[in-house]
């Protein structure tokens, strides 16, 4: 009777009853508003296990064009850097890869990036590519955990986990645990397992309605291998402006080499 | 059996459990407390910079005959201070202007016998880098005036159709690649639309490569001057209208690939005797090249091509013909890790035997390969990086370099720099003679 308990417990744990169920959770995620024609100013702490701290800055112009992203970056500072711009065309269509182009001023020269790998680290952060931009929802299954409190609010813990090796191999994500809020469908924190015993826990640590859009804007995500923390990185934003008129040149070659 | 398998399952799943509750501790460890943030803004005058300390040492010389140069040891201690100023005047127009000098005291501090010519190359420099005006004139066309760098090809190691920006050739394989190109004078017209754009350039600047002191370890003249000879300096031809070079490109980016056609009128990059071998200048050559690149998963493939006319040799009277294409690929599909593999081809038409005689020490068919590999590591912090680039001439080693090199950011502001670079001697005499020119390097540099 008593080990009866105890698994009921323990099914309970891991196969509660939820009036939503996981796919129907990620998937109001994905459709939620999240803005439009964003310009933003970006700031990036990377910040290693002696504590030690780097800073970029950079500025930020995001436009959905129907279900494709185009997106670019530009460096501020350091001033190495300065003038460096990143464009991206993310597009939504599984089989066609991103476009990306790096204009490097050093070199007074634009660079094709050619890439499907999206676990390497986003700009030397502990975001890696596969965390700045949506996934596929089709290519993870998903299941509700738990639902817990974080802070004042309560939100389902789904675990994600990729369908394919090939999905893994192109995030480096074996397993991850996403806390979605319940009142506003925003993940306010996010648990990813690496391959190699890392893992990777990622804290929304202010989040910010503008025009009726909630929006992050501070964001942590710190590495660890054995309870350890080996590094994280905090992003900020600041200056956003959602539903800005940015036509199609803002996301053009001649615009990054021209800078802003 | 049922209890084992209950007692089982129960501890796998108390695990599991528990193991979960355990790794969510991590979100309430310590959190970092960041550093005061200055918001940097984007300003209408920006002034930035640079102060480069760096030396070399060479280990391979062999000692010098008496009176002549000693190479060996510590070659250069040298500072440098990079200063551009980015102005942006208003919505539509910008402009920039770039200062650099140098100053070398190996050449003070050493009690070494250097000749004119390469104190005069290396000890110090002050010179304008670019200094240009750009802006709208329409929505789809831009202009920009002025000292500026037109880089053209997709290959990122070999250039055959990277035609229109001399190229500083004092150290061949030491000099950075962000100073590798010499800015020119020139207007420039850009008309887009949609995926395309066609850019025209007038040059009104005729200025030629920066070549190596003569007689020093990287322009030993001489391996081919008869005894007593002397080699002229290399003289610019004048910026005239009847110099006045004219270029040309129509690039368009599509989703996957790129593809760019070049046409150009401008100076050769290296020179020719004249007037009885008693000067040294530069003829234009013309020129048509196509690039492509495709983007296919983790590989991005290159290919160039470029037909050149009116190529002067020294070992013939006539102009010459060329053919080079170019294949290359770079691999980006293993997380902090880049490797590129590139192979040129040179073919030159109607060509003679007597070219293989120096100064000229062409073949008729001649390869390159260039091979780098990139690894990124600490957060971006470190890129080691190495470069292997050869010359062949059929299975026989022309010679070539490799060079093997770690950058380390220290902070925000100051990086360092150290390597070493290997002088690969062949049967190419003008190669074989660097042979012994290996060299370690450190630089710092500070950025403001």
């Amino acid at each position: 009777m008593k080990i009866r308990k105890i698994l009921l417990s323990l099914f309970a744990f891991s196969a509660l009853s939820f009036a939503m169920d996981a796919f129907d959770i990620v998937k109001k995620v994905d459709t939620r508003d999240d803005g439009d024609n964003i310009i933003s100013d970006m700031t990036m702490v990377l910040i290693d296990k002696a504590d030690k701290q780097r800073v970029r800055a950079m500025k930020t112009y995001t436009k959905d064009f129907g279900v494709d992203t185009y997106k670019t970056i530009y460096f501020l500072s350091p001033s190495d850097v300065k003038n460096t711009a990143f464009l991206t065309y993310d597009y939504d269509d599984d089989g066609k890869d991103d476009d990306q182009w790096l204009y490097l001023p050093a070199l007074k020269k634009t660079k094709r990036i050619a890439s499907t790998d999206k676990s390497g680290s986003f700009m030397g952060s502990d975001f890696s590519y596969a965390d700045m931009t949506k996934p596929d929802l089709t290519d993870y299954n998903y299941k509700i955990v738990k639902e817990q409190k974080v802070g004042k609010y309560n939100t389902w813990i789904i675990e994600r986990l990729p369908k394919t090796q090939s999905i893994l191999n192109e995030t480096g994500y074996k397993k991850s645990y996403l806390f979605v809020r319940q009142d506003n469908f925003v993940v306010i924190r996010a648990m990813h397992y690496l391959d190699d015993g890392k893992k990777k826990y990622m804290n929304v640590k202010k989040l910010e309605k503008f025009d009726g859009i909630w929006i992050a804007t501070e964001i942590e995500m710190k590495t660890t291998k054995n309870k350890k923390r080996l590094h994280s990185t905090i992003l900020q934003f600041s200056d956003v402006k959602l539903n800005q008129n940015l036509n199609e040149n803002k996301f053009t070659v001649r615009q990054i080499e021209k800078g802003i | 059996m049922r209890w084992l398998f209950l007692a089982l399952l129960t501890t796998n799943t108390l695990t599991y459990a528990n193991q979960f509750e355990d790794d969510l501790g991590g979100f309430e460890k310590e959190s970092i407390a960041i550093i005061e943030i200055e918001q940097i803004k984007e300003e209408s005058n920006q002034l930035k910079g640079s102060l480069k300390l760096s030396s070399s040492y060479n280990y391979a010389h062999n000692a010098p005959s008496i009176g002549q140069t000693d190479f060996r040891g510590l070659s250069r201690l040298k500072t440098t201070l990079d200063l551009s100023i980015d102005s942006k005047i208003n919505d539509k127009w910008k402009s920039r202007i770039e200062v650099q000098t140098f100053y070398d005291a190996i050449y003070s501090l050493r009690d070494n016998t250097y000749t004119d010519d390469m104190i005069d190359t290396y000890k110090s420099e002050f010179e304008i880098q670019e200094a240009y005006i750009l802006g709208s004139i329409a929505d789809n066309i831009d202009i920009k005036i002025g000292r500026q760098i037109v880089v053209w090809g997709k290959s990122d190691n070999i250039r055959l159709n990277d035609v229109i920006n001399p190229l500083d050739n004092r150290e061949l394989g030491m000099v950075d690649i962000e100073d590798l190109r010499l800015p020119v004078f020139m207007s420039k017209l850009d008309y887009y639309s949609g995926a395309w754009n066609l850019s025209a350039m007038i040059i009104h600047e005729a200025r030629v490569q920066k070549e190596a002191a003569n007689g020093s370890d990287y322009l030993p003249t001489q391996i081919f001057l008869k005894p007593n000879s002397i080699f002229p300096e290399d003289t610019t031809p004048d910026s005239t209208f009847k110099n006045t070079q004219y270029a040309l490109s129509l690039n368009g980016r599509f989703t996957g690939w790129d593809l760019s056609l070049y046409g150009a009128k401008v100076l050769d990059s290296k020179w020719h005797f004249e007037n009885n071998r008693k000067s040294r200048t530069y003829g234009l050559i013309k020129m048509l090249g196509v690039a492509s690149n495709i983007a296919v998963g983790n590989f991005l493939f290159t290919s160039e091509l470029v037909y050149m006319q009116d190529s002067k040799f020294n070992t013939t009277t006539d102009e010459k013909e060329r053919l080079d294409f170019l294949l290359g690929a770079e691999y980006s599909g293993i997380t902090d890790f880049t490797a590129s593999l590139e192979l040129a081809q040179r073919h030159i038409f109607d060509y003679e035997t007597s070219m293989v005689n120096a100064p000229d020490s062409v073949y008729q068919d001649e390869r390159q390969t260039a091979l780098r590999i990139s690894y990124s590591f600490n957060h971006e912090k470190g890129m080691f990086t190495y470069l292997n680039t050869l010359f062949y001439d059929n299975s026989n080693i022309n010679g070539g370099f490799q060079r093997v090199w770690l950058n380390y950011d220290l902070n925000d502001n100051i990086e360092l720099n150290v390597g070493l670079v290997d002088y690969i001697g062949g049967d190419k005499i003008a190669l074989d003679a660097l042979s012994n020119n290996d060299r370690f390097f450190a630089d710092i540099s500070y950025h403001f």
